[in-house]
């Protein structure tokens, strides 16, 4: 059996798990590669206008995945933890298959719900594969395996980032937002290259270890999003961090979550540090060498500030 | 204590008659309008929605007028935006340099909820309770009787021969719910009212379609951003049905108390479930079940109404679509923010009620001009 996963929104928090856990069934995994042009206009073609661009995105990879695979893999991820409180996927995570299955109803979607509230995550894959015809006990090998390999994974990315932002004492920039937009060089026009070429060092928000993310409290209303939380937490590791001089969000337009997000940051975290913040907000129609200048203008600020320091 | 809160259809009338009852003092802010709407666009975030701006204005209305306390209702553990409103704008407003006390009315504050009741009544649990009671069965009736008035001027509204009679009974009796203190006489109301509006003169022979308003609860039951939607639908000869009201809305929100005669919740919960499992936020799970329980019922449309970039109604828009193409329903989407404009919204409106017209006459047989 061919199992498709689009390789856009989810496929980049979780691939190492997915991969792991469908090749271990003897399923062959079959991903939709980078996002291009073709993939991004099939998409934009039949989303909704209003929403953002990583999932316009998403359908675009999935319209491309309909006549290459036997079912194509959409998971509904609904609340992801627990401790510290309920954390829960954005709207768009929760209707995801019954939005797919709405809009491009030929696709041969298979859907299992992630949600903590109900089971774990491991009774939701061991449930998945039963549907799809395999046994218990070589579900809980495959996703035990599949857990391990992503842990692993995790921490070598970690290792890495430590070792390169560690070695020099170059100007290093704090790079916060969705894995979704940050690892899709295409739809974020490769801004990590743009922002190495101005000879600065990066550190993105998912390099950093959990261990060292003090949680923010809020006692008011402590956010929900799950991902949000994440960026929320580097954030204030960013701002906490005196040799990081610079930090850039990136957010896509239509994003409901970043406008709050955003706003907390700035409200709440930002006031009491001198960190320069930049927010690039992205959709179809950004323009490469706006980007550029955005980035340009900003390191040649943060260094201007660095060197007054010195 | 000078309690300030968010406007929402005719939800204050229902609210200051519980505070005051409790003790409070009632400062409010004016109704939604331009100038409050573009005061929270100057200071609420770019790209929130349009619910979070409206209510800035309210809040700075309410502040300005006086207020020491600010009332934010709502906002459970969903995924939607409309759980941060309260943390958000304190912030933004604090950072205004306003001074204010803060209180989050949802299920799941009650405890705080019941403390500051007994505060505000010297720690004493017999006069809160006596107060509470008396207060929540006020509140009650009022709620009921303006759900009732608001239903019957609905109902009326496309039917009547002289135009603006329907509306201007409305207010007569919303300004008397209002200032209407004693529970015998709300009581006592009720058939007054279904009097009134039975004495309205009104076209035989004609059975105006019937269009269900669905979409995020703030702008189905704010008549200031969905452009007066009901009264105009009305005045177009047609009947529209929202799925919420301030009543039903203000109710389960903050008590899980459920009043909805005729719509039944758990029933579009259920309808809804196949085709949108879980509920995000902004009650789209609902207003599928309900597009669907429209649909079922004979609805002659259904209009869709959402804040521009609403995170649960977007993602659900395809699915709206679906229903609406599988069950052959018109549905009207309008997405709203600041920028949306009277004649834009009432264009489109016309020109959909001419639509359904025209399907019932085809339907019927009648060909135009014939």
């Amino acid at each position: 059996m061919t199992i498709g996963i689009p390789q856009a929104l989810g496929y980049y928090y979780y691939q190492p798990l997915w991969t792991t856990f469908f090749d271990d069934l003897q399923c062959q995994v079959v991903t939709s590669g980078q996002t291009d042009r073709n993939k991004l206009d099939s998409g934009i073609n039949i989303a909704p206008g209003e929403t953002c661009l990583p999932l316009k995105c998403y359908l675009g990879h999935l319209i491309s995945l309909t006549d290459k695979a036997d079912c194509i893999f959409v998971p509904r991820l609904v609340c992801l933890s627990r401790q510290p409180g309920i954390r829960l996927g954005c709207p768009k995570m929760i209707g995801l298959p019954d939005m797919t299955k709405a809009l491009v109803p030929e696709a041969p979607v298979v859907t299992m719900d992630i949600d903590l509230r109900q089971e774990s995550e491991e009774a939701s894959y061991v449930n998945l594969a039963r549907k799809l015809g395999f046994s218990e006990r070589r579900a809980q090998i495959a996703y035990e395996h599949g857990i391990a390999v992503s842990l692993k994974q995790q921490e070598e990315r970690i290792a890495a980032a430590r070792l390169t932002t560690t070695a020099k004492d170059d100007l290093v920039i704090g790079l916060m937002g969705h894995a979704y937009l940050l690892e899709d060089d295409f739809l974020n026009l490769h801004l990590k290259k743009k922002i190495r070429e101005t000879g600065a060092q990066i550190i993105s928000c998912h390099d950093l270890p959990d261990d060292n993310i003090e949680p923010l409290t809020n006692s008011v209303k402590p956010l929900s999003w799950y991902f949000e939380n994440h960026i929320l937490n580097a954030a204030k590791y960013f701002y906490d961090d005196i040799s990081i001089s610079g930090i850039i969000y990136l957010c896509s337009f239509g994003c409901g979550a970043a406008s709050i997000t955003h706003e907390i940051i700035e409200l709440e975290i930002a006031p009491q540090h001198s960190t320069h913040f930049l927010k690039i907000v992205l959709d179809e129609h950004t323009g490469e060498t706006g980007i550029m200048t955005r980035i340009e203008s900003f390191v040649d600020m943060v260094n201007l500030k660095r060197e007054k320091k010195l | 204590m000078k309690v300030g809160f968010q406007h929402m259809g005719n939800l204050n009338i229902t609210l200051t008659a519980l505070l005051t009852n409790l003790g409070c003092e009632v400062l409010q802010g004016p109704r939604p309008n331009k100038k409050s709407l573009d005061i929270g666009v100057r200071y609420a975030p770019e790209l929130v929605c349009l619910p979070f701006k409206v209510t800035l204005g309210d809040m700075f209305g309410a502040l300005e007028q006086g207020a020491d306390t600010l009332l934010f209702i709502g906002g459970g553990n969903w995924s939607c935006r409309y759980g941060y409103y309260g943390r958000i704008q304190c912030s933004i407003l604090r950072r205004l340099g306003f001074t204010f006390r803060s209180i989050f009315v949802g299920h799941q504050d009650v405890k705080f909820v019941i403390s500051e009741i007994l505060h505000l009544n010297h720690d004493s649990w017999t006069t809160a309770l006596r107060k509470w009671t008396r207060g929540f069965a006020v509140a009650w009736h009022k709620s009921k009787l303006v759900d009732q008035v608001e239903s019957l001027a609905r109902q009326i509204r496309p039917l009547e021969k002289t135009g603006g009679e329907c509306t201007a009974l409305e207010r007569t009796h919303l300004r008397k719910i209002r200032v209407e203190s004693s529970i015998l006489r709300l009581r006592k109301m009720r058939k007054e009212i279904q009097e009134d509006f039975d004495s309205i003169e009104m076209i035989e022979a004609y059975v105006p379609p019937r269009v269900m308003v669905v979409g995020e609860s703030y702008c189905v039951i704010e008549p200031f951003v969905n452009f007066d939607i009901i009264e105009n639908l009305g005045n177009l000869r047609v009947q529209a049905e929202p799925f919420l009201t301030a009543h039903r809305w203000l109710f389960y929100h903050t008590m899980r108390i459920n009043d909805d005669h005729g719509l039944p919740r758990k029933e579009a919960k259920s309808l809804a479930q196949p085709v949108w499992a879980y509920n995000a936020g902004g009650e789209d799970q609902l207003s599928i079940g309900y597009t669907i329980m429209a649909a079922k019922r004979g609805f002659d449309g259904v209009v869709h109404l959402m804040p521009f970039s609403c995170m649960p109604e977007t993602a659900a828009l395809p699915v709206f679509e679906r229903i609406s193409k599988s069950y052959s329903l018109p549905l009207l989407n309008i997405s709203l923010d600041e920028h949306t404009s009277t004649t834009g919204v009432r264009t489109r409106i016309e020109a959909f009620v001419d639509m359904l017209l025209h399907r019932r006459n085809r339907a019927a047989g009648i060909r135009k001009g014939a």
